[in-house]
């Protein structure tokens, strides 16, 4: 393959010298949107990268693209740019540095698909609209209808079938499933959902081929990711990091750590605590936790933090944000968080303990939508990691008090409402 | 468990193609969100399903035992917001 490419540096969607925001600029780097005869076509490239979704699962997206074509009616391509994890800023970046890039990719998956439309979700008040909406003013062009949708500001609404829904009959709450919204999602068509960076790394994988794709990254995981680097690192920002690299590798891009570092919480409040700063950074389940990178966002806490106080603090507000659908969801999250916060306090009951341990077990994979699963993970990583401060806080030795690191949306940030 | 969230896989039970789970056959299924605790799943299927402390129901993932599939289908048809299933693997 001769084809040119940022092949040396690792960053390909934020390259060092700077994204090309402007259309004319982006398409002097990249060239025109390759044109891709159909979905067969599509899917065999995707898979051929071996693209994985950004959004946080890590998703084969070639699967997902085979999905939707199989649907027989004409699908919606929906761009998920909501980036409700809190500590995440990665999307908002791109979209503001490369909205060309994500559109670029929208557009091909458009194309491929036979759809007309595609619907850019952003949360409801979003300044980055602002900037969306001058990029799509330039692309009158582009054969499909642009829109954009402003969702309620809530942690789960950004979930792929509260998104369905929401575009649906305006409620942003998950569905059951199935069917799934590549089978079964906007207005009853089978919808294409993927978070933005995703589009604009296939953007990337079809413009300059897979082989070219897969030469960074791991052989299961291929490519670069972004990571949203946030807490005691001298420099927090969004960076570029290719898959497989050790943890540290993100770290040291953000300068590096301020204060020594008790763990970090890698990939987001559905992800796990992490001690060692050799942790390869992948989709890939890796390590004691068998942490993987989510959506990318990797919070390091300070030593002198209280890992107890902090995932208390996080599942407090996961369970807040429940979308109070599903029993177990509902009423596990606080009960949890209520167990988890007693015991951060040093205020432990002999029987929390066996409850809470019960509790979690009862809860994981019971919820519609897969925002139980990421509270429990969150909370039994924390007393597999933490293990010391546990036993600590159970004989009723809670840390001092210390300024708060995990960030949590005050509640006017929110929105009460899922319409 | 869904084809897209964003919870990062469980490493006992990786999102990759799954090898045939054995043994295989027809398995209780119930749409939490449907769900309201009525608990009269647990009444018809002692044993096979239990309910957790808020009162909603604990399936078994495997399949029905035979002997119970009877029980299973009036457990659907018993169920008043038809949240209950018998799926097929
Ligand atoms: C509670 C919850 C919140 C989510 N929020 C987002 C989000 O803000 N942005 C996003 O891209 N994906 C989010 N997801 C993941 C989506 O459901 C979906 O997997 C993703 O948009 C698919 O894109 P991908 O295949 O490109 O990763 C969320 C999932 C859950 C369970
Ligand atoms: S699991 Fe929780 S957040 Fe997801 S749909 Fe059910 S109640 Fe809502
Ligand atoms: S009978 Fe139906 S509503 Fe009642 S607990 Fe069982 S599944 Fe839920």
């Amino acid at each position: 393959m001769t084809r040119t490419g940022p092949i040396a540096d690792p960053a390909r969607l934020l390259p060092a010298g700077g994204a090309p925001a402007e259309l004319a600029a982006h398409r002097a780097r990249h060239g025109a949107v390759p044109r891709i005869r159909d979905a067969r076509e599509l899917v065999a490239l995707v898979e051929a990268a071996g693209l994985r979704g950004r959004g946080g699962s890590g998703f084969p997206t070639a699967r997902k693209l085979a999905a939707v074509a199989a649907g027989g009616r004409r699908p919606i391509v929906v761009v998920n740019a909501c980036e409700s994890e809190p500590a995440s800023r990665k999307d908002a970046v791109l979209l503001r540095h490369a909205p060309h890039l994500v559109l670029d990719g929208a557009l091909v998956a458009a194309r491929a698909l036979r759809a007309r439309t595609v619907v850019i979700c952003l949360h409801r008040g979003d300044p980055v609209a602002a900037h969306l909406n001058a990029a799509l003013s330039q692309r009158r062009g582009d054969g499909v209808d642009w829109q954009l949708a402003e969702v309620p500001r809530r942690y789960v609404a950004s979930e792929a079938s509260a998104l369905a829904r929401f575009l649906t009959d305006g409620e942003a709450r998950p569905t059951a499933r199935p069917p799934r919204p590549e089978q079964r999602g906007v207005r009853g068509r089978p919808t294409l959902i993927d978070n933005a960076e995703t589009l604009a790394q296939l953007a990337l994988a079809v413009r300059y081929g897979p082989e070219w794709y897969r030469s960074v990254g791991t052989r299961t995981d291929p490519g670069t990711a972004l990571v949203t680097v946030s807490g005691c690192v001298a420099r927090p920002g969004v960076y570029e990091i290719e898959l497989g690299a050790p943890l540290a590798t993100a770290i040291g891009a953000a300068g590096g750590p301020t204060v020594p570092v008790g763990a970090t919480l890698v990939g987001g409040y559905g992800g796990t605590w992490v001690r060692d700063p050799g942790l390869p950074l992948s989709h890939d389940p890796a390590g004691r936790e068998g942490s993987t990178i989510g959506a990318g966002a990797l919070i390091a806490v300070p030593a002198t933090a209280c890992g107890l106080v902090e995932t208390a603090r996080v599942l407090v507000f996961l369970a807040a944000e429940s979308a109070g659908q599903c029993g177990p969801c509902t009423f596990g999250l606080p009960a949890i968080a209520d167990d988890v916060a007693r015991l951060a306090a040093g205020r432990a009951d002999d029987a929390l303990a066996g409850r809470l341990t019960r509790r979690l077990g009862q809860v994981t994979g019971r919820g519609a939508c897969a925002h139980p699963t990421g509270a429990v993970r969150l909370a039994r990583s924390m007393l597999r990691v933490f293990a010391d401060d546990v036993r600590a806080h159970h004989r009723g030795h809670p840390c001092p008090p210390q300024p708060p690191v995990l960030p949590i949306p005050a509640p006017t940030m929110l929105e009460r409402a899922w319409r | 468990m869904a084809l897209n969230d964003r919870v990062p896989p469980n490493p006992a039970r990786p999102d990759r193609p799954r090898k045939a789970r054995v043994p295989t056959g027809p398995a209780l299924r119930v749409d939490p969100i449907g769900c309201q605790a009525h608990g009269l799943c647990a009444e018809l299927l002692p044993g096979h399903v239990t309910l957790d402390e808020w009162g909603y129901p604990i399936l078994p993932t495997g399949p029905v035992p035979p002997e119970l599939l009877a029980a299973a289908r009036a457990a659907v048809r018993a169920c008043p917001t038809l949240a209950l299933r018998i799926a097929s693997e």
